[in-house]
């Protein structure tokens, strides 16, 4: 048995769509998928997806006029964590031999939400008084830029670079280059976090991969996958640091100890830059830097495309916005078609080694609820 | 039903009226304590333990809402190893410092409950 390789990748634009149905938006992605891994429905033995914001059985909903053989459907909700734990649960089964050729597709629809900040379980302590993710986020952002006596401008230059990156991206709909100043300019959300500090929150949109044991029959060289890790939040309810993306650190330990690589090997990244703070967070947290020196790294320019070690070449959720049953999996499909060569005029040249990271969901007493990290290798 | 289970509800408020002014109400789990205390005990209850009635704040936020309107929240460190998050509020305009010293006061949630906030130490009320 061989080990598993991503063959084919599908993603639909991501905007806001609320002509359609999220069914018809994972449709769109896995039949894009299908087609670019050379594959068709009755190929795939098991799907798994994952969906957040949807009603009951989400993938059974989204395969229904597809066509499939009836295998196996399993459906994922690990937040924004929700696409990346589906495909760590993919790999298991393709490992194991279950199944020789599986779909993974990741989808959701905001724009059925009305808008406004992500909902969060209302019994949730701290839900109930008032907490919502950007103000999590922001007290993030408060606390570092008070430890390491940095002004918001920091903060602001993650959005210039994601958004530039973004007009790059023809699938990233919302996307606007903005200067500093019209980021810092943009409307309040949650000091110091403004607007355009904050990813889009009511966007649409799907993505889907296909993987297989077996010899590939796909358009582009098939993926190596490294490393695939989950894990879930430490309970915490005493004095912690805020600032040290705790999950994130204990997931990247894990996945670069499984893949055989450090930080330096590493030739792009996708990260979850649902806030400005988050970007610079995980720099530290990924090893990329060391504690405090995230917005040096980011000015020096080393993260942006043509840098070292570009960061978010998709312009990230910052850009694209964030459906987050998709986000993970998109992710995914950049970092394939980045050491593919199939990047456009995003494309991080030489590209051989990519690491994906998500984290997921705000709960009291824990860092994040989930976090994900893939290493992709051509 | 519920004793074969053991599962026991909380009885005891998360909030202590004493000399010292508005106390939030901590468990004691295995020498540590954590605030909020649980909901539900499986067994044991733990004994109780009552937060100093100021602390530090750690940090805070001023949330906008599209009407205009805002609000204070904070995460607040208490002698003991415990950080608590809530609203603040102030009377005025008081700009929140991290480091500075407030104190638990009786606030109502949104669903017109009893609760707690924090207010700069120096207030009174």
């Amino acid at each position: 048995m061989s080990e598993p390789r991503i063959i084919g990748v599908g993603i639909t634009d991501f905007g806001k769509f609320p002509q359609y149905t999220e069914e018809v938006l994972a449709r769109r992605a896995i039949i894009s998928a299908l087609e670019d891994a050379g594959v068709s429905m009755n190929d795939v033995e098991a799907s798994y997806c994952g969906n957040v914001f949807g009603s009951l059985l989400p993938g059974q909903r989204a395969l229904r006029e597809l066509h499939t053989r009836s295998g196996a459907v399993y459906n994922v909700n690990n937040a924004c964590s929700s696409g990346a734990t589906a495909l760590n649960l993919a790999l298991d089964a393709l490992r194991s031999g279950r199944h020789e050729t599986v779909l993974v597709f990741g989808m959701d629809q905001l724009s059925a939400l009305g808008g406004g900040p992500l909902p969060l379980g209302n019994q949730d302590w701290n839900n109930k008084r008032g907490m919502i993710m950007p103000a999590l986020y922001a007290m993030r952002a408060q606390r570092y830029l008070y430890d390491h006596g940095l002004s918001v401008e920091a903060l602001a230059d993650v959005s210039v670079k994601n958004r530039r990156h973004g007009t790059l991206n023809p699938i990233a709909r919302f996307s606007k280059p903005a200067t500093r100043e019209e980021v810092l300019a943009s409307r309040a959300v949650a000091d110091p976090l403004t607007l355009l500090q904050c990813c889009p929150s009511v966007v649409d949109g799907a993505a889907a991969v296909v993987l297989t044991t077996r010899p590939s029959r796909g358009k582009a060289a098939p993926i190596r996958v490294l490393a695939s890790v989950v894990q879930s939040g430490r309970f915490e309810t005493g004095i912690v640091d805020i600032t040290e993306a705790e999950i994130t650190s204990r997931t990247a330990a894990i996945a670069y100890a499984q893949a055989g690589v450090g930080p330096d090997d590493l030739d792009v990244i996708e990260l979850h830059d649902a806030f400005t703070i988050s970007e610079l967070l995980y720099y530290e947290a990924l090893g990329l830097c060391g504690r405090g020196e995230a917005p040096a790294l980011l000015a020096s320019g080393a993260t942006a495309l043509g840098g070292r070690i570009p960061v978010n070449p998709s312009g990230g959720l910052l850009a694209k916005g964030h459906p987050p049953g998709a986000t993970g999996l998109a992710q995914i499909v950049e970092l394939c078609e980045q050491l593919q060569g199939r990047a456009g005029e995003r494309q991080v040249q030489g590209a051989r080694i990519a690491l994906a990271q998500v984290t997921g969901g705000g709960i009291w007493g824990v860092d994040h609820a989930a976090c994900s990290i893939h290493i992709l290798g051509s | 039903m519920q004793e074969a289970m053991n599962i026991r509800r909380r009885e005891r408020s998360h909030l202590r009226e004493t000399a010292l002014g508005l106390q939030l109400v901590a468990d004691r789990i295995d020498h540590k304590l954590q605030f909020p205390p649980s909901d539900f005990y499986l067994g044991e209850v733990p004994t109780e333990h009552l937060l100093a009635p100021i602390g530090s704040l750690y940090s805070f936020t001023l949330v906008h809402n599209a009407n205009g309107s805002c609000y204070g929240l904070g995460m607040v460190d208490f002698e003991g190893g415990v950080r608590v998050f809530g609203p603040l509020v102030s009377t005025g305009r008081h700009h929140w410092r991290i480091g500075e010293h407030v104190r638990v006061v009786a606030h109502e949630l949104a669903d017109g409950s009893g609760d707690y906030a924090f207010v700069p130490a120096g207030d009174i009320r």
